[in-house]
């Protein structure tokens, strides 16, 4: 087994991260087979409690709560991936070539960074979005816009390190381009740390996402976890369990992310190779 | 003979900026080379030894052309460095290669031997299918990596430091260039391999012509691998001939220090001869003055070396020795601070 | 002539780490010791377990290290079942050490004099007042130009052989009995290396202590050493004088050692050197450590470890090539 498979595999907190991350996925990729209700089927009472007909009781419009919950965890799911393979994308670039390069390069990538991070995130997104209306892929573009500066800062610092190896000049006078040195010779070396934050970011883009959602500027027409909670507010003394299964969820979710984010981090280091384990 | 390689007075300043002292109209301007010409003939194997500081790293960089010269010209096989284009610098290193001091930096951890010998030659000399892969193969088995089907396959990690060196070698010979620049090349490789790398480079020389510039801190490797040498502090060449000659006769008061601070392995010379070393460390090349460099520890030193840079001087046919009063100290008639080195 | 009391008896120590590669057996089974007043070396390549050795003395051992067997009696106490309590008692008094990269082991936030004189106000109660001027003088000792200054300057404002000064300073000021130094000067430039080098001598002599130097360098061995021990792959291949070992060198991994640090000026020829590499402290050649690269490898040697052979007063072998002389 390769050690960083180990190494993952010894860390209590990283395997719970993990196996809480993939139940929930698995959940919602799997929901026609875990319940017989549609997410948007009326008829069953409304506000019913949870119990043995509906496992997490069902809204005010007498809608089985447990199919909104497995149903509602795709919504979050392809937004949290999607648009941290935007972010990430973006994220990597301007940083690698911000790094590699330096000089005035640097410096415009690096004001273009500083003004996208002083951006109050929040309150861009609602605008934006108040303003392009509220589909998922506008959701999952701002979200992925925003959610970049991070990445590079951290790729940057990864390249301008990496970049003066000698390794690169190795590469340079094995008459290789700028490009080829980039993608193929320092890239694949700063790796760990990029999927570190990229598991991060899936992690905070799921949580922009229910925010939006929550605050009424997701897709209307697609159940996600921050709309249930929309929908719970108005009912919060009355049918608390409308509000404490989602809540759940992203709490579960992002706990999760984060969990895995920082086994990956653990299990990644370098140092682990000669490190002994405790 | 014409030179294969030829420095004339260059020079690698770096701009450090002011910081505070800006304000006064003064910046911090680093001489890490300053006025170094050499020259170095085919086949042949030029050795540059120097403590840290003495700019041997940065001229190696200015001749593989990864860095430029502020001042002075290079001149590698009749044509400037400073005049070539991109795809002329890309010529230029089917004729120069580098072999660097660390192999573990050195060399793409996430990329196999193979991948990491062949990459130049498909790009440099177009190569594919199986002349590349055979070229490769040989290229491994010239460094006495055998076999060598095997160890293509292998990632640096899986590699000892000997190992990694010698498929360092390999990168830099397998494109036959006519200059290899090797900076510090067993430095960091334990006492009991670096044998085998030197007598490997050694062997590929009269194998395949090659000329070194050999950079080393250890007289021993000075010593066996190069022809004619330089001793180098704060980015000017002290002393410089043929390396024999600087081992039988140095008239230079640094290179008296550095010989004398060898470690022998010898306890009974050692215990003899204790006690002789030259007083701090080395300095600073920032805005230096015009003045000896070595001033500031040289135990000869007198007001003019204070007020001017010495010039080199020829001791003997390509014997010269940048010192103002050397033919003093060598007749014994100069006063020291402490007892004559050996 | 009076035996020289015994300071350190160290018996087959064994230090293993648990590594997610496997247990690296870093030390495994050395023997050595060390009298009042001697400059011991230990000589070994990397991966020879010579600054695991020096650590495990220190009790500086990764966390996963453990000690499967042995004992390092010192003073009469087994320095490897101490307590992590006792032996903060020990360390700086009794004894200190010195490593390659000064910059480690300075604060980078605390003036130099402060810091070499904390081991005055941890162990004699000094007040950090009297140990400030304590850490001037034994800065003076180690030939530091205006102590004064320097006490009161931070390590990244001192030149690197500055520091390494100012690293012994601290190790002597709580005046202990043995000195360790870890390859302190492979980090320096060849002249400050000659100068820290005879720096260590001067130390040991004035203070009367004992100085256990971990080195790759024969060179430094030659210039500061009374005896040798020669380690290899976490085992002592040779102990000996250090005349014994440079001029009638018994075992064939000193021999090849002392053959590539030396060339012979007439022939023209390069220095010698050891074919193969060494091996993994995982998983170690049977028998011999060295047999794999030995050119006079014999059958027994891949099979059983070489005992201990007794080869003058000072010098003792572990080769089967010097068993017979045992046995007569």
């Amino acid at each position: 087994m390769p050690i960083f498979l180990r190494a993952y595999s010894e860390n209590p907190s990283a395997v719970a991260g993990a196996v809480l991350v993939f139940a929930l996925v698995a959940a919602s990729i799997l929901a026609p087979l875990l319940t017989e209700f549609a997410p948007k089927e009326l008829g069953g009472a409304p506000l019913q409690p949870p119990g043995a007909g509906h496992l997490m009781g069902t809204d005010d419009l007498g809608r089985d709560l447990w199919a909104q919950f497995l149903y509602g965890g795709r919504a979050s799911v392809i937004v949290g991936l999607v648009a941290a393979a935007i972010s990430t994308v973006i994220g990597v670039s301007l940083g690698a070539i911000s790094g590699y390069f330096g000089g005035w390069v640097d410096d415009v990538v690096q004001r273009m960074t500083e003004m996208f991070s002083i951006v109050p995130r929040y309150f861009f997104a609602i605008v934006t979005v108040a303003i392009l209306g509220a589909s998922l892929i506008n959701v999952i573009c701002v979200i992925g816009l925003l959610s970049w500066p991070p990445m590079t800062k951290l790729v940057r610092a990864e390249f301008a390190t990496l970049r003066s190896r000698s390794f690169v000049d190795a590469a340079k006078m094995g008459g290789e381009g700028p490009m080829f040195i980039i993608f193929n010779e320092i890239l694949p070396n700063a790796l760990p740390p990029i999927v570190v934050q990229t598991i991060l970011t899936i992690s905070a883009a799921v949580l922009m996402e229910a925010t939006l959602s929550f605050l009424g500027l997701g897709d209307p027409n697609l159940i996600s976890w921050g709309l249930m909670l929309n929908k719970a507010q108005q009912f919060l003394t009355l049918a608390p369990w409308m509000a404490i299964f989602p809540g759940l969820a992203i709490s579960l979710f992002i706990l999760g992310l984060n969990l895995m984010g920082d086994g990956f981090n653990q299990a990644l280091n370098p140092r682990l190779r000669l490190e002994a384990r405790k | 003979m014409s030179d294969l390689l030829r420095l004339d007075a260059v020079e690698r300043h770096f701009d450090l900026g002011g910081g505070l002292a800006e304000l006064f109209g003064q910046r911090r301007i680093l001489h890490a080379v300053d006025g170094v010409s050499l020259s170095i003939g085919p086949g042949e194997t030029f050795g540059i030894a120097g403590e840290s500081g003495c700019g041997k790293s940065t001229l190696a960089r200015l001749i593989c052309r990864l860095d430029r010269p502020t001042g002075g010209s290079i001149t590698f096989d009749g044509q400037d460095l400073g005049k070539l284009n991109r795809n002329e610098v890309r010529a230029l290193y089917r004729e120069i290669q580098m072999v660097f001091q660390d192999p573990m930096a050195s060399l793409n951890p996430r990329k196999t031997v193979g991948r990491i010998i062949s990459r130049p030659l498909r790009r440099q000399l177009g190569l594919t299918g199986t002349p590349l892969r055979n070229r490769v193969l040989a290229a491994v088995s010239e460094v006495d990596l055998n076999p060598a089907e095997d160890y293509i396959q292998r990632y640096p990690h899986e590699l000892s430091g000997g190992e990694k060196q010698r498929v360092v070698i390999a990168r830099a010979v397998a494109l036959r260039p006519k200059l290899v620049v090797a900076d510090e090349p067993v430095t960091s490789l334990d006492m009991s391999v670096r044998g085998k790398v030197l007598a490997l480079m050694s062997d590929l020389q009269a194998r395949h012509g090659l000329s070194y510039l050999f950079i080393t801190h250890d007289l021993r490797v000075l010593r066996i691998m190069s022809s004619r040498a330089a001793i180098m502090y704060l980015g000017q060449v002290m002393e410089t001939g043929p390396t024999a000659e600087l081992f039988a006769r140095r008239y230079h008061p640094y290179t008296k220090a550095l010989f004398s601070a060898e470690m022998v392995p010898d306890p009974r010379a050692v215990r003899r001869t204790r006690g002789r070393l030259i007083e701090g460390e080395v300095a600073s090349a920032l805005n230096p003055k015009d003045a000896c460099r070595f001033r500031e520890r040289c135990p000869w030193r007198r007001p003019r070396c204070d007020a001017e840079t010495p010039k080199i001087d020829a001791a003997a046919p390509g014997h010269g020795v940048a010192c103002h009063f050397w033919r003093e100290i060598a007749a014994g008639t100069a006063n020291s601070t402490i007892k004559e080195t050996t | 002539m009076t035996r020289p009391e015994r300071l350190l008896t160290v018996e087959e120590m064994c230090l293993h780490i648990d590594t997610y590669r496997g247990t690296v057996r870093a030390v495994d089974g050395v023997t050595f010791h060390v009298d009042q007043g001697e400059s011991v070396g230990i000589v070994g390549e990397s991966g020879s377990g010579k600054s695991m050795t020096a650590l495990s003395l220190m009790r500086f051992t990764p966390l996963a290290g453990r000690f499967t067997a042995g004992s390092a009696m010192f003073q009469g106490r087994d320095l490897l079942k101490l307590s992590e309590r006792e032996m903060r008692k020990i360390r700086g008094k009794d004894i200190s050490m010195v490593f390659q990269d000064p910059m480690t082991f300075l604060n980078p936030l605390i003036r130099i004099g402060d810091q070499i004189g904390e081991v005055l106000v941890e162990h004699e109660g000094l007040s950090r007042r009297a140990a400030f001027n304590r850490a001037v003088e034994v800065l003076r000792q180690v030939r530091i130009p205006s102590p004064e200054d320097v006490a009161a300057q931070y390590p990244h404002q001192l030149s690197g052989g500055m520091r390494q000064r100012a690293l012994i300073a601290m190790a002597i000021i709580g005046a202990p009995s043995l000195l360790i130094a870890d390859e302190p000067t492979t980090a320096l430039d060849v002249t400050v290396q000659a100068q820290i080098i005879e720096l260590l001598r001067g130390v040991k002599e004035k203070h009367g202590l004992s100085l256990l130097m971990i080195t790759h360098d024969l060179g430094i061995v030659a210039h500061v050493c009374d005896r040798v021990y020669v380690v290899y792959a976490g085992r002592i291949m040779e102990e000996a004088g250090v005349f014994e070992v440079f001029e009638t060198p018994r075992h064939p991994y000193t021999t090849a050692l002392l053959s590539s640090i030396t060339y012979d000026e007439e022939s023209g020829d390069g220095i010698g050197y050891i074919e193969g590499t060494v091996p993994s402290l995982i998983d170690p050649p049977e028998g011999c450590r060295f047999h794999t690269r030995c050119p006079a490898a014999m059958p027994v040697c891949r099979r059983l470890q070489p005992p201990r052979t007794r080869v003058s007063e000072t010098q003792s072998v572990y080769c089967w090539l010097y068993e017979e002389a045992q046995d007569e």
